[in-house]
């Protein structure tokens, strides 16, 4: 029998969730495999590197496969007799987050593998630009994965996965070899024959989780009967399409287990109320399954991702709203049963999205801001016709256009379509200001990064720094397109991902696996970060200097110098009495559109290492404190070191005029040239939102940033007090949440200085 | 801030003779909830002709501009020394600035120069135009929510001629709008712009007259009898009562309310305003002597029980914001 902690309580099968709750948040921390399922993971290291030993001269796919056969098919595992859903094969990392990979385990067997092709290439065969990426990191200029190559974007097709079951894609697979004929390629007969051992693997897997579900049903007798029902469930999918919510649940968190375990992450979870919404209708038609005890499954199966990260990591996203491909409105009563079950877990992970469509009804918005107002604050709202028409811009057709998902924390692609590699780079766009200025020196380490673009001191006016600036953001984008496209190119040398494969259109019947261009779209993004910072500079030295005239370019130059040292009076001068973006200030929001669009049309002209577009962004994340860190003080008085501004938004602070006025500066940004994302954070205050008044303010702030045709938005709720007296009193706080720009967790885990910068955020509402 | 960016406007000429009277303002603030339907712009004017001890906006009391100091913001530079013509500024031993305010004469040159901002100067003179522009920044959020202007205070209707003007341009433009009054003013004051008032926010702090020019520095007289007068007007009215505790919160004295409201026509709700003892830094910043009674804020549930003696007689529509 399985080695879990088994309550000798007997218990029924329904309304056990808060019961169980803590130990669900321990599941994989506190799994104990019974030797007797498997080999241990030291044992499968062994039989890996043995494999590998004997098979040198595989094509790599292959190599994948079979390390990932070896794991699934001798590994130990476990099912929790408390638990709905099964999904532990030991495989040497349980507990897993997006940083995973720099941490001893590497993420297990897999990744590691994956890991170590990934430095040789590094080392090797894209050493060139890896060593020129590097550099831009370490200046700040940029920040990305290692190597230059986001693999991490993933949005399988669920509609499709469970229409076919992975039987259906190993019939896929020979119709698609058979169709190709004599045409087929050796590399096409490699890939095949990865993707037909990883899914027998995979169906394998399962029917081992359904024996070991079936012998504990015999000697657990209190967990019976929901040992059988997962016993039932494993002997059908994901081999087969669900049958049930249940087993759809199942499917989707099992075959989103298995993508990650082979090495990639699961950045979007789906278009939930779309795709699981048939079996819930089903089994509440036939009687099977309550509303009510359809929530309960759904909690089971969302504490997973957060007991996964232990709510430490960015967003892995549930999408509601939205529309069909043929334009209509998805929402429904399991969108709402959905957030129900989201409210009365009241964890920062899932991350939530929500697709507003003009047709939303007033009930959906209103949900939606109460879930807000409560302080859940990891929803980003989308504006679905402007995301739609971004994408459609860049040549997605209509229909695939309108099934986007946000991945990770917002980045569209296409669901089960598209490979965008969304946040391929983020760009520091205020650097480009900083090396403007210095004739592109880092003045920080001395090192010329960016081209003579001439003495500062001899600028005529604002036009020459405006074309210096250009010249330097030119100069950076092309060459890190260039690196990127080298990385991109290596991609199947790097990362053969059959499991994922089979879950993205066109890869079967292309052949390509989807970092050989096997998807239908391949894209890349560009995350533009610090507008704000880039369009304050700007716009300060245009008025201070070159119209008022009130300091010469050498004063500036001088004190960004010094850092401002004993120059705070022009500090101040800078900061207080120059327009800032976010204060719908017709110079400040005009510049910041001029840099927006310079940005987004240059990134547009880019093709990418596998033929596909490449596709803008702005914002920021984590980013803006660590680009801040390798940025030197700039003319909009922010000091060397400090954080740029979080996304879209107004830089800390500097957003003075209310979050009307932040919202009218950033809905004057074209947001259908943002077609990898544009997200505004806005900070409220709680006393905004309180009571009936506050609700109502809020719906209309929403639907009026929606109706000026802003992208996304996120809402936190805060109030000063309330986070001092945190950082005083950790533990009485541990619950409460914060989103820092894309991701929630709790204020108690940020480091103090990002406690302070949440801090200085506070600035609505009172 | 919003008042900074309407300073920057020019005041649009075209919209009607009214648009150049110039009114004496001490702050914008967009997206408040709180102070009439929807989303609204707030607009204060600074001037009030009572000066009630737990005054929460010290700074709307004097009818002119005041420099307020703020010494966190402080860089040290010592420019407010060098520039003020009078005087004022003076730094003691231990670093700490004194302000001599008897020798201000408001002139701006140090709030100018005070890049920090650590010098402010409160009240700021706004012509009707210039105000419009702010105002109608946000008209697509007024409409989305049902919302629109709030002129508040001090009291407005210190200031006539402005404030008819502008309601008069409000509601020309279409706009929504509430005052905000204490309700001590002239009739005539009030009469004159009850046309372009869609709701009025109506404070009522004491019934007992004594008590009321006891802690509000005036009788009761003047803002009882206007109130009854405009509760026959048929513009409507929602009644602002700050809370107080041992001040005003006696059941005996709720109970009066309740009955004097029970009188009235057109009373559209009431809402109780829980004391705040957190404007002791706003007092400081401008050199008035902190006379805040010294009483806890009430809770929700003392303001509840508040809500119920008040209703003994007749049913209210109370708000409480807690
Ligand atoms: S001008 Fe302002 S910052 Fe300078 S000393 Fe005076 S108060 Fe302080
Ligand atoms: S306003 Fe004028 S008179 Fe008053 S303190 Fe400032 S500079 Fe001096």
């Amino acid at each position: 029998m399985s080695a879990q902690a088994v309550d000798v309580k007997a218990r029924g099968l329904w309304g056990t969730f808060e019961e169980c709750r803590d130990h669900l948040f321990k599941q994989y921390q506190e799994t104990r495999f019974d030797p007797d399922t498997g080999l241990s993971p030291e044992a499968l290291e062994a039989e890996v590197a043995s494999y590998l030993e004997a098979h040198r001269d595989e094509p790599r796919v292959l190599q994948k496969a079979n390390v990932f056969r070896i794991v699934m098919t001798h590994g130990q595992i476990a099912i929790d007799p408390q638990d709905w859903f099964v999904d532990k094969v030991n495989h040497g990392c349980l507990v897993r987050s997006l940083s995973c990979e720099d941490r001893p385990d590497g993420g297990g067997i897999l990744r590691r593998l994956s890991l170590r092709w990934l430095y040789d290439t590094m080392d090797g065969p894209i050493g060139e630009s890896t060593n020129w990426l590097r550099r831009a990191y370490r200046a700040g200029q940029a920040t990305g994965p290692k190597g230059g190559l986001d693999r991490g974007h993933i949005a399988p097709g669920w509609d499709a996965l469970f229409a076919a079951g992975l039987t259906g894609l190993l019939d896929k697979v020979a119709q698609a070899r058979e169709a190709l004929g004599t045409r087929v390629t050796p590399e096409q007969l490699a890939f095949y024959e990865a993707l037909e051992i990883v899914y027998r693997a995979a169906i394998e897997l399962s029917n081992r989780f359904a024996r070991l579900a079936l012998k504990m049903a015999d000697e657990l007798p209190k967990h019976r009967e929901r040992l059988l029902i997962i016993a039932s469930a494993m002997s059908n999918v994901p081999a087969n399409p669900p049958r049930t919510f249940h087993e759809a649940l199942q499917f989707h968190w099992l075959v989103h287990e298995l993508i990650e375990i082979e090495g990639e992450y699961v950045r979007s979870a789906g278009q939930f109320d779309r795709t699981f919404y048939p079996f819930y209708k089903a089994d509440i038609d036939a009687g099977r399954l309550t509303p009510e005890r359809a929530k309960e499954l759904i909690k089971f199966f969302w504490y997973k991702w957060y007991a996964r990260t232990q709510g430490r990591e960015n967003g892995k996203n549930f999408c509601f709203g939205g529309q069909y491909p043929d334009g209509t409105e998805i929402t429904n009563e399991l969108t709402y049963l959905a957030l129900d079950a989201f409210e009365e877990m009241n964890t920062p992970d899932p991350k939530l999205s929500l697709r507003f469509l003009p047709t939303s009804s007033e009930k959906l918005y209103r949900r939606v801001a109460e879930l807000i107002r409560d302080g859940h604050n990891s929803m980003v709202l989308m504006n679905d016709p402007v995301a739609v028409e971004a994408l459609v811009k860049r040549g997605i057709p209509l229909e695939d256009a309108r099934i986007y998902l946000p991945i990770g924390c917002y980045e569209p692609a296409v669901e089960g379509k598209q490979v965008g590699c969304t946040m391929n780079i983020t760009v520091n766009l205020a650097k480009g200001v900083e090396l403007a200025l210095n004739d592109g020196r880092d003045p920080t380490t001395g090192e010329q990064v960016g081209p003579h673009t001439g003495d500062a001191r001899s600028f005529a006016g604002f036009d020459d720094v405006w074309d210096a600036y250009v010249k330097q953001m030119d100069y950076f984008l092309e060459h890190a397109h260039d690196s990127i496209a080298a990385a991109e190119r290596a991609w199947p040398q790097i990362n053969p991902s059959p499991m994922v494969a089979g879950a993205i259109e066109d890869c079967i019947a292309r052949g390509k696996d989807v970092g050989q261009g096997g998807p239908r779209y391949n894209t890349v993004g560009f995350v533009g970060a610090g507008l704000a910072n880039a369009c304050d500079s700007l716009v300060a030295l245009k008025k201070a200097v070159y119209e008022e005239k009130r300091f010469t370019i050498g004063e500036v130059l001088e004190a960004l110098r010094a850092n401002f040292e004993g120059q705070e009076r022009m500090r101040q001068y800078l900061v207080n009495r120059t327009p800032k973006w976010g204060n719908n200030d017709p110079d400040a929001d005009g510049l910041a559109r001029r840099i927006a669009d310079y940005y987004c049309n240059k990134v547009h002209n880019f093709t990418n290492g596998r033929g596909g577009p490449c596709m803008a962004a702005l914002f920021s994340l984590t980013f803006a404190l660590h680009g801040g860190e390798r940025t030197g003080a700039l003319p909009d008085g922010r000091r060397a070191g400090e954080s740029l501004a979080p996304g879209l938004a107004a830089s800390y602070g500097r957003d003075r005029n209310s979050v009307t006025a932040l919202i009218d500066s950033v809905t004057k940004l074209d947001s259908t040239l943002t077609p990898n994302g544009a997200v505004l954070d806005v900070t409220l205050h709680p006393s905004a939102i309180k009571e009936e008044e506050g609700l109502e303010g809020l719906v209309a702030l929403i639907k009026t940033f929606l109706s000026k045709g802003g992208y996304a938005v996120q809402f936190n709720v805060f109030d000063v007090d309330t986070l001092r007296d945190a950082q005083r009193y950790p533990e009485r706080y541990s619950t409460l949440q914060v989103r820092v720009t894309g991701w929630s967790v709790y204020f108690t885990s940020l480091s103090r200085q990002e406690q302070e910068l949440y801090i200085a955020r506070i600035t609505h509402g009172n | 801030m919003a008042i900074e960016a309407a300073l920057e406007k020019r005041s649009n000429t075209e919209r009607g003779e009214g648009a150049q009277c110039e009114g004496l303002i001490f702050d914008i603030k967009r997206y408040a909830v709180h102070d009439g339907p929807g989303l609204r712009t707030v607009v204060f004017l600074k001037g009030c002709s009572l000066s009630c001890a737990w005054c929460h906006n010290p700074e709307s009391i004097s009818p002119r501009p005041e420099v307020s100091l703020h010494p966190e913001r402080c860089i040290a530079c010592f420019t407010c020394v060098k520039v003020c013509p009078n005087q004022v500024h003076q730094f003691g031993e231990g670093g700490e600035h004194v302000l001599e305010r008897d020798r201000c004469k408001q002139c701006g040159t140090c709030t100018e120069s005070c890049y920090a901002e650590a010098l402010v100067m409160v009240g700021k003179k706004l012509s009707v135009g210039q105000v419009m522009e702010v105002l109608n920044e946000d008209r697509a959020f007024y409409e989305a929510s049902g919302g629109g202007v709030t002129l508040s205070g001090g009291e407005p209707f210190m200031q006539a001629e402005f404030t008819t003007a502008l309601l008069q341009s409000c509601k020309a433009a279409g706009l929504h709008t509430a005052v905000d009054t204490c309700g001590n003013v002239p009739w005539a004051v009030i009469q004159k712009t009850l046309p372009y008032i869609d709701l009025a926010l109506y404070d009522l702090k004491h019934m007992d007259p004594g008590e009321h020019k006891r802690h509000a520095g005036a009788t009761n007289d003047l803002a009882l009898r206007n109130l009854r007068r405009l509760s026959k007007s048929g513009v409507p009215i929602e009644i602002r009562i700050p809370l107080i505790p041992t001040v005003n919160d006696s059941p005996a004295h709720v109970e009066a309310i309740g009955r004097f409201l029970a009188s009235l026509d057109n009373i559209v709700g009431v809402r109780l305003l829980p004391y705040l003892r957190l404007a002791g830094s706003k007092y400081a910043s401008i050199g008035r002597p902190n006379r805040m009674p010294e009483v806890d804020t009430p809770t929700r549930e003392h303001l509840e029980t508040v809500a119920g003696w008040m209703q003994r007689d007749r049913p209210l529509t109370i708000f409480i914001n807690a």
